[in-house]
């Protein structure tokens, strides 16, 4: 570490001092007139025909310039499956379904004329459950499913509420039972929810003259959009730009296309005028796609030695009313189905099913955070099955160098190294001083572990880029294709590049403001790739500046290019540093004393695709999706109350194996919000619906995420196990924390009262009744 | 008695500055400072009182200015944001890593701003009463515990 | 925002307010009295409730009394409830006040509108129902005083046009024993699943509640059973949860069930704590 420069640095982020200034512009910062604004009217059915939309008396309201409705838009959009209409289109299938939108000079004018507008319903039956739908004959959601565009990865089963359904199959799953000593089988469930980010997100559409295209919004992945928006419109993807200002939280939800598509028709609608699209909190949670939900039956087993050895997995993922990156969740979760133990033969069909519930998109940990609810409680329940200490369970089992994952990948040496994550967790829990103490008669502390892994879910070509140009004085500007979404990546680069050319990071300016036009193609601010593959796009652009530097400086200083070393600002010979000119002097060319100038300026330019990935066989999951693996261990010591379910998380922790630490501070910090949002999920989080599967805490008053004085006291420790492939050595971690957290909570609060809590939330009604119950 | 019946002239006293504004009375005072006067840096998480995003000080009281009317505070002394500067909290901020997306941050700051103002020795319990009024998604609160109380040492040491 | 606009008026007497909800009544502007405003605003923008013109009595100087005076402490309808906990004259008031929304929308949130409002909570008159209140109410026939008992049933009984202007509680209240159980679906922001006020008064139990029911309550009926002091604690409890006025609700908070347990745990803490009586 102290061989670096600046990596291993907890510099301050470069966007502090505007953020604790109020200073920082988020989308809805600014306002120009002329901007027309739209309202969106939802539907207050979960599942019902439309029979008829009068907009008359909408339309003629003050300020309306457009009422628009389905109808004007009879096309249906997805990722990876055409299923969604931008407005509802002949039926409505969930509550808070946008209906129709209005589109008025102003705010108030738009949300006015609302009322205005009448629809009638035909109520139709319901689909509340997963299970429910995937009944003999459960009501049909989408009963045209044959007729969707579909990526091949994904496959829908028409005539039933299945969107997709991934297939593992990894060994043969008879005879691993037969070895199995103890087996232990169980159900996990959790309703869907929401990311809750603090910034609702917000769209800004308008199309010139000529049929440019210009869209602002707060999304996490400007080229998706700007590349669907092309595919699904049918227009020339050269004619699409999208702005992706600083963004206020992401964790997902604002991957994928989603209000921008929408927000493009209605500015065609007219005539290409601005048109901008704020979703109220209520939108936000309910309309905008949110958080899976999921039920699970586990089937584990191992021998008497505690050596798993064969696991039997269906996992039914709630998606919701439409597929978006739900289909993907769910083939993510089939990918990593087991959690990072090492289990030789495994079943797994990991469904994507339709319900008349909001729909669901990426959410941070991606189908992982889900399958490790179900998979750490089955190894907890298994290991007293068996009797034996539920740490040195997973001690015995975790998944190391030489393993296969689920689909065969063999796990390298950039695998971290679990064993000592468990280890570390363990102490800093106090494993040792036992997993359940009794504080007095009806007061328990309890102890409870969770692993984590995941590796990003993305496609096979899955690249970042990054271009570096100079100014006067030598500093430097740095462009990427990555958003802000509070993460900080934006220093963590700068640190690497600065690490290159050995400056102040000060001295290298990230562009903040991602513009599809001008920054390299990035695929998505997602997945926790971004400092990975920006990273190493920013070396790539790094040493591509610097041979350039090299090559001017060679002419003025007359020696071999190879000769040169660029540090500290200036290009000079490595065995005579004395020998030199300053950087600011080649950057945008060289002039001669006589005036002549050559060479020009100098531009970086950085690019990296993910090596070696491929897809997986449809029938046995085989392949190698995955790009890294990020492993770790978590734990959360909890008091319970045992008389009426309360409790307290007193601390949570993590070990990771990140590679090097690129901002030792930063890494913290996203580790500890990490925790913090897998506990606000754990604890309290799940939209509750009334026997009409309307969303009934759909503000947040009433959809609750942790508060401060809440949360626990955390502590993180990492391990620093390189990534060959990872700039410096560093591995994604951004969403990884959350992972572990639901098993670890559950764990130790089933611990606390003897019982198994398999169902989320956790709430103190939950766990007071699970007390009660009769065996 | 005041009247206001379809536009309210009106006089704010926004951190230090009087400004002249023509509201409707059912706007409100979020709106109001963000639309009219610029001061974005208070923001509209839920417009329903539940996350802070919005909040500003009126006489050095902590108000979330999404449930507060324009027309309500004329007279009063309004200070967003935008009006601290240079102070112990938001350099705490930045060193224990009080924000990460920083939507919520401006919210959190006032507060915070407030409360060590009039308890500079608040206690945990204090501080946890006070800002359970903020939520925030990103931290987990962890940075902003301990902005807080490294604002306090850097107060006691002024 | 909010979508449709409302006049605003704000004035300085009693009378001015009544007769301008008179005058704005006759003009059929569905005029409604505006204490701290956080309800209003919130469900107006949500367009759940709407009105021409809105009345803020936070200028009324008797609306903003907070003392006491001749023998009673007196608290105005427009102080905040920071306003009275700060002051903090009646400390079993202050201590109910304390949990209700969060800290910074004390700062706004009004006695009048905690009371008044449409929220079925009102958690604020719980303490002042169990000990010899009157309200001040005050309409365009006039003001009137009435003792809690009359005024306030499951909701304050206002007729039209009236505002609440004030209640006035006997100083010596603040000396009785109390007791108050809140309790919350899992984070302590936010409306309660129970919340039990009660005082010891020459020996009885005075109990008021809140969030149990679709509204809060006092009964007496429930008095009487649990101060039968010749029973045992338990039966007590179980006796007089079986007589409340209405039937203990099931919502998205919380079952029935659970708050019958909580409401029974709390019920013999609170024997307990003010009879001495070990659990």
């Amino acid at each position: 570490m102290s061989n670096f420069h600046s990596i291993g640095t907890s510099v301050t982020r470069q966007d502090a001092q505007e953020k604790v200034t109020g200073r920082q512009r988020y989308i809805n910062d600014s306002h120009f007139p002329g901007l027309l604004y739209a309202a969106l009217k939802t539907s207050t059915h979960a599942h019902a025909r439309i029979k008829s939309i009068d907009t008359s008396k909408a339309i003629k309201a003050e300020g309306v310039q457009a009422v628009l409705t389905g109808e004007d838009f009879p096309v249906t959009l997805g990722l990876y499956m055409g299923d969604k209409p931008p407005l509802a289109h002949g039926k409505v299938r969930y509550y808070g379904e946008p209906v129709a939108a209005i589109i008025a000079n102003s705010e108030q004018e738009a949300k006015a004329a609302l009322n205005l507008i009448t629809i009638e319903y035909e109520e139709l039956p319901i689909v509340s459950s997963v299970r429910g739908a995937l009944e003999e004959n459960a009501p049909l959601i989408h009963e045209d499913i044959s007729k969707y565009k579909h990526i091949p990865a994904v496959i829908p089963e028409p005539g039933k509420n299945i969107s997709n359904r991934t297939k593992i199959r990894k060994g043969d799953i008879r005879s691993g039972f037969e070895k199995a000593d103890v087996i232990i089988e169980a159900s996990f469930s959790f309703p869907p929810g929401d990311h809750v980010a603090m910034e609702p997100r917000v769209a800004i559409a308008r199309i010139s003259s000529k049929g440019d295209i210009v869209i602002k919004s707060t999304t996490q992945a400007p080229f998706i959009v700007k590349s669907l928006l092309g595919y699904n419109f049918d227009i020339p993807i050269g004619k699409i730009n999208v702005e992706s200002p600083p963004v206020g939280g992401g964790f997902g939800g604002k991957a994928g296309l989603q209000l921008e598509a929408l927000v493009y028709l209605l500015s065609r609608s007219v005539g290409g005028r601005s048109v901008k699209l704020v979703n109220t909190r209520e939108q936000d949670l309910v309309s905008s796609p949110g958080h899976i939900g999921m039920d699970a039956d586990v089937k584990l087993g191992c021998t008497k030695e505690g050596e798993l050895v064969a696991a039997e997995l269906t996992y039914l993922f709630d998606g919701g009313a439409y597929a978006d990156y739900a289909v993907n969740v769910s083939r993510a979760a089939a990918i990593s189905c087991t959690g990072p133990y090492r289990i030789p033969s495994v079943s797994c069909d990991s469904l994507c099913v339709y319900t008349n519930h909001p729909f669901a998109t990426a959410y941070r940990g991606f189908g992982h955070i889900e399958l490790a609810f179900a998979i750490e409680r089955s190894i907890d329940i298994l290991a007293e099955k068996l009797g034996m200490d539920t740490m040195e369970f997973r001690l015995k089992n975790a998944i190391v160098e030489g393993d296969t994952s689920p689909t065969l990948h063999v796990l390298d040496a950039n695998t971290g190294d679990l064993p000592e994550c468990i280890r570390r967790a363990a102490t800093m829990i106090n494993w040792k001083e036992g997993s359940k103490l009794e504080v007095s008669a009806n007061k328990v502390r309890a102890k409870g572990m969770g692993l984590l892994w995941k590796s990003p879910a993305m496609p096979t070509n899955t690249d970042a880029g990054v271009i570096l140009t100079f100014n006067e004085d030598a500093s430097i500007n740095l462009q990427t294709g990555i958003v802000e979404i509070g993460q900080g990546t934006f220093t963590a680069l700068a640190q690497i590049v600065a690490e290159k050319f050995k400056i102040d990071s000060d001295k290298v300016h990230v562009v903040e403001d991602i513009n599809t036009k001008t920054a390299p193609h990035d695929w998505a601010t997602a997945a926790s790739r971004s400092l990975m593959m920006a990273g190493r796009a920013a070396i790539d652009a790094s040493n591509d500046a610097i041979s350039q530097l090299k090559r001017t400086a060679s002419i003025v200083l007359r020696c071999p290019p190879d000769d040169l070393e660029v540090a500290h600002g200036r290009v000079f010979l490595r065995d005579e540093p004395k020998i030199g000119v300053p950087m600011e002097d080649v950057a945008i060319g060289y002039v001669y004393p006589n005036g002549n100038a050559i060479e020009g300026q100098v531009i970086g330019r950085g690019r990296y695709i993910a090596r070696g990935l491929s897809g997986i066989d449809p029938e046995t999951g085989e392949g190698h999706p995955e790009l890294e693996w990020t492993l770790g261990a978590e734990a959360v010591e909890v008091e319970v109350d045992l008389i009426d379910g309360s409790y307290d998380v007193l601390k949570a922790v993590c070990c990771m194996d990140v590679g090097t630490l690129i901002n030792p501070k930063l890494a913290h910090r996203q580790v500890v919000g990490a925790l913090g949002m897998g506990l606000s999920f754990a604890r309290n989080e799940g939209f509750l619906f009334n026997n009409r599967e309307q969303v009934t805490n759909d503000d947040l008053r009433t959809h609750k995420i942790l508060r401060y004085g809440e949360h626990p006291e955390y502590q993180v420790e990492f391990l620093t196990t390189p990534q060959g492939d990872g700039p410096y050595g560093a591995r994604g971690l951004g969403e990884q924390g959350v992972v572990g957290v639901p098993g670890a909570l559950s764990n130790a609060l089933s611990r606390a009262i003897g019982k198994p809590l398999n169902v989320l939330p956790l709430t103190p009604e939950s766990i007071w009744k699970t007390i009660k119950e009769v065996e | 008695m005041i009247e206001y019946k379809e536009f309210a002239q009106i006089e704010l006293n926004v951190n230090g500055e009087k400004r002249k504004l023509i509201v409707r009375p059912a706007d409100t005072l979020l709106r109001v400072l963000r639309e009219k006067l610029g001061l974005t840096g208070g923001k509209p998480g839920c417009e329903n009182g539940d996350c802070g995003a919005c909040t500003v000080l009126v006489n050095g009281k902590p108000i979330k200015s999404c449930i507060a009317l324009a027309v309500e505070v004329t007279g009063q002394e309004i200070t967003t944001i935008e009006g601290l500067s240079n102070t112990e909290i938001q350099d705490a901020f930045i060193e224990e890593g009080g924000f990460q997306c920083g939507y919520c941050t401006p919210g959190f700051l006032v507060n915070a701003y407030a409360l060590l103002n009039e308890h500079p020795d608040a206690d945990e319990e204090l501080s946890k009463e006070w800002l359970q009024s903020n939520l925030c998604r990103c931290t987990g609160y962890e940075g902003i515990e301990k902005s807080i109380k490294s604002a306090q040492e850097k107060i006691k040491n002024r | 925002m909010i979508p449709f606009d409302f006049q605003y008026y704000r004035p300085d007497t009693i009378e001015e307010a009544t007769m301008t909800f008179k005058d704005l009544d006759a003009k059929k502007l569905s005029p409604i009295y505006y204490g701290g405003g956080t309800e209003i605003i919130t469900q107006a923008r949500k367009q759940v409730l709407s009105t021409g013109a809105v009345i803020d009595i936070k200028n009324i100087s008797e609306c903003k009394m907070h003392e006491e005076s001749d023998g009673l402490l007196i608290f105005g309808a427009a102080l905040t409830l920071t306003e009275i906990i700060e002051k903090n004259l009646f400390p079993f008031f202050s201590k109910v006040c304390r949990p209700i929304a969060d800290h910074t929308v004390r700062n706004k949130l009004t006695l009048g509108g905690n009371i008044c409002g449409k929220l079925p909570y009102r958690e604020a008159i719980l303490p002042l129902l169990v000990v010899d209140s009157k309200v001040v109410l005050a309409g365009p026939e006039g003001i009137r005083e009435v003792p809690i008992t009359k005024a306030f049933d499951k909701r304050l009984l206002l007729k039209k046009g009236e505002f609440f202007v004030q209640i006035k509680v006997p100083k010596d209240v603040v000396s009785l024993p109390y007791f108050n159980r809140r309790r919350e679906k899992h984070t302590s922001v936010d409306y309660p699943i129970i919340n039990i006020a009660a005082v010891k008064s020459e020996s009885k139990f005075k109990m008021a509640f809140s969030g149990v029911s679709a509204l809060p309550f006092r009964s007496q009926e429930v008095e009487d059973f649990i101060n039968k002091k010749e029973l045992p604690p338990e039966e007590r409890v179980s006796n007089a949860i079986n007589k409340l006025p209405l039937p203990i609700k099931r919502d998205q908070w919380a079952s029935s069930e659970y708050r019958k347990a909580l409401l029974e745990k709390s019920m013999n803490e609170m024997i307990a704590d003010l009879e001495g009586v070990s659990l």
